[in-house]
């Protein structure tokens, strides 16, 4: 989205926190897609490498 | 409140399979932190779902895993349930389950494991703002544990989102309460 200058994060979150309080519905599309394409490629891509090295890439996530 | 197919994603599919399970068997949960701020449109990803239960026994718990495998989940700590319940549930660990066969999106489990964890589970509603119809813990105990014990910047960035979203229907007392609950239990 073209909104004319550059923002930083802090008034990322507070310009889309406005966007979805005004139009929540709009938002929560948005951000089902981001959250979907996330998961979409990262099963790929653990599919690709394998149970057994996933699961270890999972795991020390997890503890980190 | 009911969910439109075309308005839900991988998140929301997976978590009304996984709490259908615990409804089946009457379990007490609240989902908790990051989904609950993803359901209010925050623009950020993340692959898991925290959920609390109520307390359960060793045998609440097989009847549970066994049902959740029926229903094509797995634990990605492995079957041994006995090993589960007491090398993870009962040292306050979190079993991750995922369905079978996918690695992604994760269901966090914990068990209620003090006063606050009670609360929560007390005091979870459902947010008529998500559109959808699980149980939450409350927007203020969010706020709280993300400004008060969490405090990463992703955590700070999801309370300011709820704070925008909700600005003159917070509570402020209770916020300030649950802090200080914080504060007694967890710091």
């Amino acid at each position: 989205m073209n909104i004319g200058y550059s923002m930083d994060e802090n008034e990322f979150v507070v310009f889309w926190a406005k966007k979805c309080r005004d139009n929540m519905q709009s938002c929560q599309r948005e951000s089902n897609k981001l959250v979907d394409s996330q998961i979409e490629l990262a099963n790929a891509f653990y599919k690709r490498i394998g149970r057994k090295k996933a699961l270890r890439i999972l795991n020390n996530l997890h503890k980190n | 409140m009911d969910l439109l197919v075309s308005d839900t994603n991988i998140l929301t599919k997976f978590t009304a399979d996984f709490v259908k399970v615990i409804d089946k068997l009457n379990i007490k949960y609240a989902i908790v932190s990051g989904f609950v701020v993803i359901a209010h449109g925050r623009s950020r990803g993340t692959e898991d779902i925290d959920l609390i239960i109520e307390r359960l026994s060793k045998e609440q718990f097989y009847k549970l895993h066994n049902e959740l495998e029926k229903n094509e989940f797995e634990c990605l700590q492995g079957n041994n349930v006995e090993n589960l319940y007491v090398d993870y549930l009962i040292d306050n660990l979190s079993l991750r389950y995922v369905r079978k066969n996918e690695f992604l999106p994760e269901m966090e489990l914990k068990l209620s494991k003090d006063k606050l964890d009670e609360y929560q589970l007390k005091t979870r509603t459902k947010l008529k703002l998500t559109n959808l119809n699980f149980y939450f813990s409350t927007i203020e105990m969010n706020i709280a544990f993300k400004e008060e014990l969490l405090k990463s910047g992703k955590d700070l960035a999801d309370a300011k989102h709820l704070r925008i979203i909700y600005e003159n229907k917070l509570n402020k007392k209770e916020i300030e309460n649950i802090k200080k609950m914080i504060n007694e239990y967890r710091l």
